[in-house]
């Protein structure tokens, strides 16, 4: 089976020690050279077992890699940062921000090396379309490999197999990516001990605040505002129910939090689909305003009155100009109000969409 | 005043010309250029997005996108970038080009978005009228470039030269992939139909 890596290929998730790669078609590796004993081969089909893989090399056609085994682990012992530098950091637009190696620690690591593999298994199970190429660096740093083979066997399929179209726009599809991950972990790590459950909470909050970040990655502030609203909702409820929770005892599991928060949206019982039509529409509101910022970008007005509907509401005038306090309040509470009724409009429109689905 | 015939006059206020920063305009164009990249391609993902099973969720998430493409300023903007023809403008935003034409093949590749590039209401001329219109252009100045030496050719030609190609190359694949369309487009036309008929039928 050969592999090329060109230039579709994108990163869209790096921790200290792995990179996560995307495969639409094919593995080229140009511009970049490497020992290619450097580079080990194995297949998630397999339980990770190592597979000798042989490679060829031409040198008028770029690398290839050649392996009976579907290419989608491949341990890197060459440095990451060497990686980053000859073969992504100029052609591939990689956004270091979020997932800097200095903010995931091995916990962290090994935790997104276990849902990513989740993931693939949930591609076998649903077949999506482009092939996923996973790059592990320094498999010796990460500790052992046991964590990633007791995550592959005996699994129950994954409920959720959605990927989300910004999962393709490099950094942004982390967080839907890893959100809809972290609701499939969640769930099949519900009955388990107590240390997993606050290690999958505090990675829950993290990726909630990274989910929150979003607005600053390109400077886009109004870009994700749909969703950093929706996220703000998210960390507000599971902070009121840690509170609830100290109250209750620890019968409440925290794994249930985002269910019940979503489920506070969807006013009905945690379904799966229901989840994945969430995030499909709060992805349209995301799209609303990807496309306001295009319109306010480049000057141009919007054609039809489409989008006044579903835009978000007017954010509170930013005019130098002094007013008196009490309509400067006044103002600020239209705002507030129009605001307010954008959300309820939206929940409205999600809570249609379940009850037609 | 007797001014001889095509002077020009400028009126306007000069006493603000020494905060005019050429360095920091150009990184304010360089700045939009990349912003403008980095929105279309999401639009180009949320276009080809084919995950979806083709259900009533799904037709309804396109139809949705599509309109929202349609109402918003997506076209407008595609337009008023398709409308330059000065290639001296267009290599200087090359990289917003390259993108605008990618687009342009993920829009007249998957339906409904194909019907994106024919003359929509209220529309003088359409996407896919004015890149033809810009594709004569590029194809005129590369007939014109190529009859001079590439020794003799400067940097700015062969920038203008690979611009022009680009758009070609560009044109000549959507022009293919709408050919393709037309027969697809005609099926997707009849289902609309039908359904729009079997809920009158219903009422």
């Amino acid at each position: 089976m050969h592999f090329t890596l060109d230039n579709e290929i994108r990163c869209f998730a790096r921790t200290n020690n792995f990179l996560c790669l995307e495969q639409p078609s094919s593995v080229l590796l140009t511009e970049y050279e490497f020992d290619p004993i450097d580079v080990e081969v194995w297949g998630i089909e397999k339980n990770l077992k190592r597979e000798n893989v042989s490679f060829e090399r031409d040198l008028l056609s770029p690398w290839k890699f050649q392996t009976s085994l579907p290419l989608y682990h491949v341990a890197f012992t060459t440095p990451l940062h060497q990686m980053e530098s000859e073969l992504f950091k100029n052609r591939y637009q990689i956004f270091h921000s979020n997932l800097d190696s200095t903010n995931m620690d091995l916990t962290r690591a090994n935790f997104y090396l276990s849902s990513f593999v989740e993931y693939l298994q949930a591609k076998n199970e649903h077949p999506i379309g482009s092939e996923l190429l996973y790059c592990k660096l320094k498999e010796n740093e990460i500790g052992t490999t046991n964590s990633l083979e007791d995550t592959t066997v005996n699994k129950p399929p994954p409920i959720l197999t959605y990927i989300s179209p910004f999962y393709h726009s490099f950094a942004e599809g982390k967080g839907l990516l890893k959100l809809i991950s972290l609701i499939e972990y969640s769930i099949k790590l519900d009955n388990s001990n107590e240390e997993a459950k606050n290690n999958q909470k505090e990675m829950l909050l993290y990726w909630l605040a990274q989910l929150k970040n979003f607005s600053t990655l390109f400077g886009f502030e109004e870009m994700f505002l749909a969703w950093n609203e929706c996220c703000q909702i998210l960390i507000t409820a599971i902070q009121e129910r840690k509170l609830s929770e100290s109250e209750d005892g620890p019968t409440n599991t925290n794994f249930h939090i985002l269910f019940e928060v979503i489920e506070k949206i969807l006013n009905g019982k945690p379904n799966p689909e229901k989840i994945k039509l969430c995030v499909q529409i709060l992805e349209k509101q995301i799209f609303v305003a990807i496309l306001e910022r295009l319109g306010t970008i480049c000057n141009i007005s919007p054609r039809g009155a489409f989008m006044k509907s579903y835009s978000s509401p007017p954010t509170p005038s930013t005019s130098t100009k002094e007013s008196s306090p009490s309509r400067r309040d006044i103002s600020q509470k239209k705002a507030k109000k129009r605001k307010k009724y954008y959300w309820e409009k939206v929940k409205k429109e999600i809570v249609f969409k379940m009850n037609s689905n | 005043m007797n001014v001889v015939k095509g002077t020009g006059f400028g009126y306007g206020n000069t006493m603000n010309i020494s905060e005019w920063n050429q360095e920091e305009f150009e990184k304010q164009r360089i700045k939009v250029a990349q912003q403008v990249c980095v929105l279309f391609r999401i639009v180009i993902h949320f276009v080809e997005i084919q995950e979806f099973p083709t259900n009533e969720t799904s037709t309804d998430w396109k139809t949705q996108i599509f309109q929202l493409l349609e109402s918003s300023s997506f076209i407008p903007i595609l337009e008023s970038y398709l409308r330059n023809d000065s290639f001296l403008e267009i290599v200087k935003e090359i990289e917003v080009y390259e993108t605008i034409m990618t687009v342009l093949e993920s829009l007249v590749k998957f339906l409904p978005f194909a019907t994106l590039l024919d003359k929509l209401p209220d529309q003088s001329t359409s996407l896919y009228d004015l890149l033809k219109h810009l594709d004569q252009q590029a194809q005129q100045l590369i007939d014109r470039l190529s009859l001079v030496p590439v020794a003799e050719q400067g940097i700015e030609a062969t920038q203008i030269l690979l611009a022009a190609k680009l758009i070609t190359q560009s044109y000549k694949r959507i022009a293919e992939f709408k050919k393709l369309m037309v027969t697809k487009k005609k099926t997707f036309l009849n289902s609309i139909f039908l359904k729009k008929r079997a809920v009158m039928m219903d009422n």
